[in-house]
């Protein structure tokens, strides 16, 4: 499975007449993306363009997503949500690189309560809390959708998540018959036999409505350790459910951009080979289920007969059980592994940093920690609505995003504490 | 919250839905419960099989009270 993945960069977005590639530059037809948002529980959304450096606070996002479009191979991007459920992650991918759709809204509280409701974040694209999320870099494109009257919490979330993957593709059109400036191959066939084999194990979250993931369009709430192709990421074959979460939300985008698959495919045949990704779900309310997904995953891993795993956690809280017993598992099959994670460790960092462990889990690599309090200054502008709501458990407390911010831990900066390290936090003992 | 009353002399025991991260953090008696949002019932259960279900976990809970142990032990319903 060989697929090239041609990079389109681009630097700078207006809207316009027709939506069409000039150089750097996108132009954006606003009736071209409106049609391809269409959706009833949708009633209209604002555009807005936020080039990275600019003062601005974006608020409420629910994902992510890198415009992109195959122009060769079986499939197309998004497949079972977008298109029928056709293999992709070979041919050819066309990507506008820098470019970030951003689907933004008040989906309405309808009055629940618990894990599953409709969660506030925010994004600053410059300061300090620039630095800490992997999408204040990217140009990005905000869709702020104002929800109709009348939907469930299941239409809204199928809504959020179809809107966003329609207007990445739709853009990403604009690149068909053009020049990439940069083409990247992805093959997994050609290793070296004398070379060290590892597969990374991507845990992804999927409770429920808000906090789910889709694989070719399928929700993942009952997945058990699959295997999947990291060319099968690039395509988009897995996307995140929409809302649920700030620091720690894997988006669509991490999920194409995933720093840990970049990153292994880069020394894939010089130091190692990456021999595959085990995707699965934590987050399993009974203690018996993270017993199962740990003997399965370790199980993949001998089948695939992978020397070392790196895992990475989909979410916060009782996820680390299933990441902790699966490295017991690999390691008593002889098999090294290493963790990447963020850090709770409360406010001085002092604090238990990880709700449970094992002795095998002798490898592990600090993100940062997401306890720390976060003083933020105002930004010139904000984008999408001026008070967020937190504390979901306590039904939702309004504060206000439009002056300087003083929080008392990062939950809500969106991606500040993505698990897959993306960001340029990191620890060091002293 | 166990540690702190343990260590001033009062007996704890904790129902648990994940008994080993219970004892890992160091609680004295654990209790295996059922499931997170429900570790001391099932409410997937007819209610008379639930209630016989709640009081076992309940009366072991209260029988390992009376138990003494010098590390953390996890307990079994009956």
């Amino acid at each position: 499975m060989q697929l090239e993945l041609a990079s389109f960069p681009i630097t700078h977005v207006t809207l316009g007449e027709a939506t069409r590639l000039d150089g750097q530059h996108l132009s954006v037809s606003r009736e071209q993306l409106m049609e391809a948002v269409a959706n009833p529980a949708i009633a209209g959304v604002d555009l807005q363009v936020v080039h990275p450096g600019e003062s601005a606070r974006i608020t409420q996002l629910s994902d992510v997503v890198e415009p992109r479009v195959k122009v060769a191979g079986t499939g197309d991007v998004f497949p079972g949500l977008l298109g029928p459920v056709v293999s992709v992650g070979s041919g050819r991918t066309h990507r506008l690189d820098g470019l970030a759709v951003m689907i933004s809204g008040d989906v309405p509280w309808l009055g629940a309560s618990g894990l599953f409701v409709p969660r506030n974040n925010f994004v600053d694209t410059s300061g300090p809390g620039a630095d800490l999320s992997p999408h204040s870099g990217t140009v990005n494109l905000v869709l702020r959708l104002r929800f109709a009257d009348g939907f469930s919490h299941d239409e809204y979330q199928r809504a959020v998540v179809v809107a966003g993957l329609r207007a990445a593709r739709q853009l990403a059109l604009a690149t068909v018959g053009l020049t990439p400036a940069d083409v990247t191959i992805r093959d997994l066939s050609v290793s070296q036999p004398a070379l060290p084999r590892v597969a990374y194990a991507y845990q992804v979250q999927s409770q429920g409505v808000f906090m789910r993931t889709y694989l070719y369009g399928r929700m993942l709430d009952e997945l058990l350790p699959t295997l999947v192709h990291p060319n099968e990421l690039a395509d988009g074959a897995v996307v995140a459910g929409g809302l649920g979460g700030g620091a720690v939300k894997l988006t669509t985008w991490l999920h194409q951009n995933n720093p840990l698959v970049d990153g292994m495919y880069s020394r894939h045949g010089a130091e190692w080979n990456f021999v595959g990704v085990i995707l699965h779900r934590g987050h399993y309310y009974q203690y018996e289920d993270k017993q199962r997904v740990a003997l399965q995953l370790a199980r993949s891993a001998q089948l695939l007969r992978a020397d070392g795993v790196a895992f990475s956690l989909g979410g916060g809280g009782n996820n680390i059980t299933e990441v902790m017993l699966a490295i017991q598992e690999c390691e008593r099959l002889g098999i090294k592994t290493v963790l990447l994670a963020w850090e709770h460790g409360g406010p001085s960092g002092a604090d238990y940093p990880l709700p449970f462990a094992v002795p095998e889990a002798a490898a592990m690599v600090s993100t940062g920690s997401m306890d720390e309090p976060l003083v933020l200054p105002a930004m010139d502008r904000v984008c999408g609505d001026s008070t967020i709501r937190v504390r979901p458990e306590l039904g939702g407390v309004p504060i206000p995003v439009d002056g300087p911010l003083d929080l008392s831990n990062g939950y809500e900066l969106f991606g500040g504490a993505n698990p897959v390290g993306w960001q340029r936090t990191g620890c060091i003992e002293y | 919250m166990s540690v702190e009353l343990e260590r001033r002399g009062l007996p704890t025991a904790v129902i648990s839905a994940l008994p080993p991260v219970a004892q890992e953090l160091g609680a004295n008696r654990v209790v295996r419960g059922v499931k997170i949002p429900h570790p001391c019932g099932d409410p997937t259960l007819e209610p008379d099989a639930d209630r016989a279900l709640r009081l076992r976990i309940v009366r072991a809970a209260l029988k390992s009270l009376t138990q003494p142990t010098s590390r953390p032990t996890i307990f079994d319903p009956a």
